[in-house]
């Protein structure tokens, strides 16, 4: 059995990451078998790629229907209980599709369907990623389609829930059909679920606040980012806040070198002093981290009041769980690969009828 | 130590060549011994630059071109020793060379501060395996190139490639979150250069995928990889010409 005929001969819902699915000789089109890209789906309504397309897109665009009716508004994500429980249905709802039969169930969890829906994501995150975001930067007409808040919008979720729902069926299927061997791809396409599960269900329960310390006073009242005041459940009294800054032999006198704030905890019935809050190093207590944020040094640029940022994540767990999980994973990677050697491979392929290569390219290298 | 620059660089260079050529005189091990003494002074200027300015020199884009013009010479000598591919010795000493004469034309001003932020056990980690990533996505690039046109044993080589950086890929992205949770308070917060690098990690996420489940499709899989090292190029320099660069705390120019 030579090489190509391994890569070819599969069916491709069963190419096995763990296995070493050997490079196919490169073999002249007339032997090549149908692309399965244009092979109909076995429900025989959607071609695969085709029809992922289709409905992923259609779904997104929807999503910009609504945000256009809705006039571009922020989506406001759900608090707990009831991010749990749509977790929970959304979960049982992916449990339940994995265990269907049925042509539809297989093609939502498909390979086909899951690059469709990561090119969703993708294309929102250029836009994203090129459109300045946020109320003040972006222009007026990214405004009316939501372009200027992409990643808290509602077309956005959208392609998140897809992708999560394919991915959540890929990993129930090959868990259930491979048990303990599925360990590689779990750890990798699990922590990927994962944490993307745990940042957009979560994302309503996350609290992003600022507070201003001023030295020798205390405080307690936060300001989140939508401008609603809040107390944390302790107070801070700021001991002293410095600023310690480079010096002439440094090339950039003046340019920031350390920010620090020493201040005291204060509780109901006690109080701990002497704790230090500096950037790179939070402090930790009652389930808020507090930040001392450096690109914003002060309202004033006085130094004697600093700059916190109080942040609260119940979620926070989960993410770092699938963070760990695909850390695992990319270790993994480094000694489990899917390609084969190409060493090997090279001798291996014919080059008795190339592809016509592109004649702009071979200028390049001619 | 930044005047000795163009001699340390100019060095590298010609042990490069020196060693390329010796390949091409039929005696590949000393050159290959040669190759290595060019990236082995290089990286000797890295580590002095680093003890001079008493910080890891990785914080601005042009740092970073200079850890790229040893890294990326260095993977293919990984390549040339462990699968025995010698194509991406001549590829990379070429693009190594383009970094460094781009840096000796416009010269850092390489000073000593470091701003709190980037002070964090996460910086060179996060830096190195990253450009150790773009190295190895660069050489995958190559191969695609070398592929189209007409030398179909490169692409097996760009797939490994792909594979080996998508794992540094997907450590780089993390070990970024980790860090921005200490430094920032949240582990993302789709800043642009965040956008562009999820983007890029995906841009591979999918070639892999679609590789596995096509493993027939030559010419779209080396067409995908020349679009993916677009978006990689447009994480690591496009970013800042954006209209959304404003905004990005990831701005690193001086």
């Amino acid at each position: 059995m030579n090489q190509g005929e391994v890569g070819r001969g599969k069916k491709p819902e069963c190419w096995q990451p763990g296995e070493c699915v050997p490079m196919p000789a490169l073999v002249p089109p007339a032997q090549t078998p149908l692309p399965a890209s244009s092979a109909p789906c076995p429900c025989g309504f959607f071609p695969g790629y085709l029809g992922s397309t289709l409905l992923v897109g259609g779904v997104v665009l929807t999503g910009f229907g609504v945000e256009a009716v809705g006039g571009g508004g922020q989506l406001v994500p759900p608090q707990w209980p009831v991010n749990a429980m749509f977790l929970t249905f959304f979960m049982g709802w992916i449990v339940l599709l994995s265990r269907m039969s049925g042509a539809f169930a297989a093609w939502l969890g498909s390979v086909p369907f899951a690059l469709a829906s990561m090119l969703a994501v993708g294309v929102l995150g250029a836009i994203g990623g090129t459109v300045p975001q946020g109320a003040g930067a972006a222009p007026a007409w990214a405004r009316p389609l939501g372009l200027d808040h992409v990643f808290s919008g509602i077309p956005f979720a959208i392609a998140l829930l897809l992708f999560l729902t394919n991915l959540g069926i890929a990993i129930c299927r090959r868990i259930r059909s491979q048990g303990w061997k599925a360990w590689f791809f779990s750890l990798n396409h699990l922590g990927i679920w994962i944490t993307v599960a745990s940042a957009l269900f979560g994302a309503g329960d996350m609290i992003r606040a600022r507070m201003i310390l001023f030295e020798g006073r205390a405080e307690a009242m936060i300001v989140d980012t939508r401008g609603r005041a809040g107390y944390l459940p302790f107070g801070l009294f700021l001991q002293r806040f410095y600023v310690e800054q480079y010096g002439e032999a440094s090339g950039r006198p003046g340019a920031p070198k350390r920010f620090s704030a020493d201040v005291t905890v204060l509780t109901r019935t006690k109080s701990f002093p002497n704790a230090v809050i500096e950037v790179n190093r939070p402090l930790r207590r009652d389930g808020w981290t507090l930040y001392l944020t450096n690109y914003e040094l002060s309202p004033n640029g006085q130094t004697d009041q600093c700059l916190i940022e109080a942040v609260r994540d119940p979620w926070l767990p989960g993410v770092y769980l699938g963070i760990f999980l695909m850390l695992g994973g990319a270790v993994a990677m480094l000694f489990k690969c899917p390609f084969a050697n190409p060493g090997r491979t090279a001798a291996n392929i014919s080059f008795s009828k190339p592809y016509s290569p592109q004649p702009a390219v071979r200028r390049l290298f001619s | 130590m930044i005047s000795l620059y163009p001699a340390f660089a100019a060095t590298a260079g010609g042990l490069w060549l020196g060693g390329l050529v010796l390949r091409r005189m039929r005696r590949p091990h000393s050159g290959l011994v040669v190759f290595i003494l060019g990236v082995a002074v290089l990286a000797a200027y890295i580590a002095m630059l680093w003890a001079y300015l008493g910080r890891p020199p990785m914080r601005t884009l042009g740092e970073t071109r200079l850890l790229y013009a040893v890294l990326l010479p260095g993977v293919a000598c990984i390549l040339a020793l462990r699968w025995r591919i010698s194509w991406p010795l001549a590829y990379g000493a070429a693009i190594a060379g383009l970094f460094l004469t781009l840096n000796a034309a416009r010269p850092d001003t390489f000073d000593k501060t470091l701003m709190p932020a980037l002070q964090s056990p996460w910086f060179v980690p996060h830096v190195v395996v990253y450009i150790l990533a773009y190295a190895f996505l660069s050489a995958s690039a190559l191969g695609a190139l070398r592929f189209l046109a007409g030398k179909p044993d490169t692409l097996p080589a760009a797939d490994r490639a792909v594979w080996i950086g998508l794992a540094l890929l997907t450590m780089g992205l993390l070990f970024g979150a980790l860090w921005a949770k200490e430094a920032w308070g949240h582990y993302w917060t789709w800043d642009p250069k965040e956008t562009w690098a999820f983007l890029t990690w995906a841009i591979y996420l999918a070639y892999v995928h679609l590789r596995l489940r096509h493993p027939e499709s030559h010419r779209l899989a080396a067409w995908f990889l020349l679009a993916a090292v677009a978006v990689l190029a447009t994480c690591w320099f496009g970013v800042n010409y954006l209209p959304s660069a404003a905004s990005s705390v990831h701005a690193y120019t001086n």
